[in-house]
C-alpha cells in the first residue's frame, strides 16, 4: 500500500514530558518504538505530518528533517524498525520528499509512503 | 474514574478534538494564489491574502498566516502574533496547526502567553455570539491549554455551555473536566452555567437559539 502523506493527520497535543525534546516540543507523547511495518504504516503518517508542520516555523528543524529524518525522529523519541528506511528524494521532482521504504527478504525495497516537504499548509 | 485516569481521559479527548475535527472549507483559489506568491518571493502579497482569509475565518489561512509571522516573511517576525493565529486555527479544528501552535506557545514568556489567551478568549466569545458552538469548546481549551496556570473551573464552565448547546464533544469534555474538580467547585460551575445560559441565549442569533432557551430570550429577539 502506498500512502501519500500531506500532514493533515497530525496527532493531537502530546502531553507527557517523557517524549519531549529539550525545547518543550514533542512529536509523540512517550517514547515510541514502531516494531514492524504495520505499526509504521499506522503511526508514521501522523508523526511525519506533525514533524512537517513543525518545520514550517523552524528552519533548523526543517533542515534536520531534510538531511536525516530518521535521526531527527530518534531525537524526538520515535524509533523505527531496522528494515524501514527514510530517504529524502530531491532530484527530478518539484519539491523534495521523504520516501519511506521497507527492505524485503530478497534485498529489494518496497515503498510504503512518502511525504512531500511542502512549505506550508495547502488547501 | 480515578483522578489520574480522568486526567488521561481528558488529555486523550482534548487530543482527539484538537486533532480530528475537520477544518471549514477555505477559499481554495485564494489560498493557492497566496501559496504561489510565497513560492515566487512575493511574501507581502501572500500575507495580505492570508490575513483577509484568516480574519474571515479560514483556518488554513490562519495557520499559514501564523507561519508567515513566525518566519518574519512579508511581516515583521512576531512570535506572539504567530502563536495567536496558530491557536485560532487549531481551536477551530485545523489539524496542521497542532505542532506549530505547541512549538510557538512554549517560546512565549508568561505575560505574552496570557495576552494570547486573553485575545483568543475575546475573539472566540465573538464567534460564540455569532452562533458558532464550536467556539465554546475552543474557549474551554484556551483555559486549559493556553492559559497558565490553567483554569479548569472556567474551562468546565465553557464545556458545560458547549454541551448545553449540543456541541459534539462538549458533553465528554464537560464530564471529564467536571470530574477533575472537587465537589464544591463542580456545584459552583453548574450554578454559574445555569446563571449564564440565559445570558448566552440572548447573545445568540435568534435562528441559532435552541428551544431550551428561556422564553424571555426568544421574545427579546423577536
Amino acid at each position: 500500500m502506498l500512502n501519500r502523506l500531506s500532514g493533515h493527520t497530525a496527532t493531537g497535543a502530546a502531553r507527557s514530558g517523557e517524549g519531549r525534546a529539550a525545547e518543550g516540543f514533542a512529536l509523540v507523547g512517550r517514547v515510541t518504538r514502531l516494531e514492524d511495518v504495520p505499526e509504521v504504516e499506522r503511526h508514521l503518517p501522523d508523526i511525519l505530518g506533525r514533524a512537517l508542520a513543525r518545520s514550517w516555523i523552524d528552519p533548523q528543524f526543517a533542515r534536520s528533517l531534510e538531511v536525516d529524518p530518521r535521526h531527527l525522529l530518534a531525537r524526538y523519541n520515535v524509533h523505527l524498525p531496522e528494515s524501514v528506511d527514510l530517504n529524502v528524494e530531491q532530484a527530478g521532482i518539484e519539491r523534495p520528499r521523504i520516501v519511506v521504504t521497507e527492505l524485503l527478504g530478497d534485498g529489494r525495497r518496497r515503498r510504503l509512503m512518502y511525504l512531500q516537504l511542502v512549505m506550508m499548509a495547502g488547501r | 474514574m480515578t483522578a489520574h485516569g480522568s486526567r488521561r481521559a481528558r488529555q486523550a479527548l482534548v487530543a482527539f478534538w484538537l486533532g480530528l475535527v475537520p477544518a471549514p472549507a477555505a477559499s481554495a483559489r485564494d489560498i493557492e494564489t497566496a501559496l504561489d506568491h510565497v513560492r515566487d518571493g512575493r511574501a507581502a502579497e501572500a500575507v495580505a491574502i492570508f490575513r483577509d482569509l484568516a480574519r474571515a475565518g479560514s483556518s488554513v489561512a490562519q495557520v499559514n498566516l501564523a507561519v508567515m509571522h513566525a518566519r518574519g516573511e512579508g511581516v515583521p517576525l512576531d512570535i506572539e502574533e504567530a502563536t495567536y493565529w496558530a491557536w485560532r486555527a487549531r481551536l477551530m479544528g485545523e489539524t496542521r496547526a497542532a505542532a506549530p501552535s505547541e512549538a510557538l506557545l512554549v517560546q512565549l514568556p508568561p505575560a505574552q502567553r496570557e495576552a494570547v489567551a486573553d485575545r483568543l478568549a475575546s475573539d472566540l466569545e465573538l464567534l460564540a455570539e455569532d452562533g458558532s458552538f464550536r467556539a465554546f469548546v475552543g474557549l474551554g481549551l484556551t483555559e486549559l491549554e493556553v492559559r497558565r496556570p490553567a483554569d479548569p473551573r472556567r474551562a468546565s464552565l465553557w464545556f458545560t455551555l458547549a454541551a448545553a448547546f449540543e456541541e459534539p464533544h462538549g458533553f465528554a469534555l464537560r464530564d471529564i473536566a467536571l470530574a477533575e474538580l472537587d465537589e464544591r467547585d463542580r456545584l459552583r460551575v453548574q450554578a454559574e452555567a445555569r446563571s449564564v445560559f440565559g445570558d448566552w441565549c440572548e447573545r445568540l442569533p435568534l435562528e441559532k437559539r435552541p428551544a431550551s432557551c428561556p422564553a424571555a430570550a426568544s421574545e427579546n429577539g423577536n
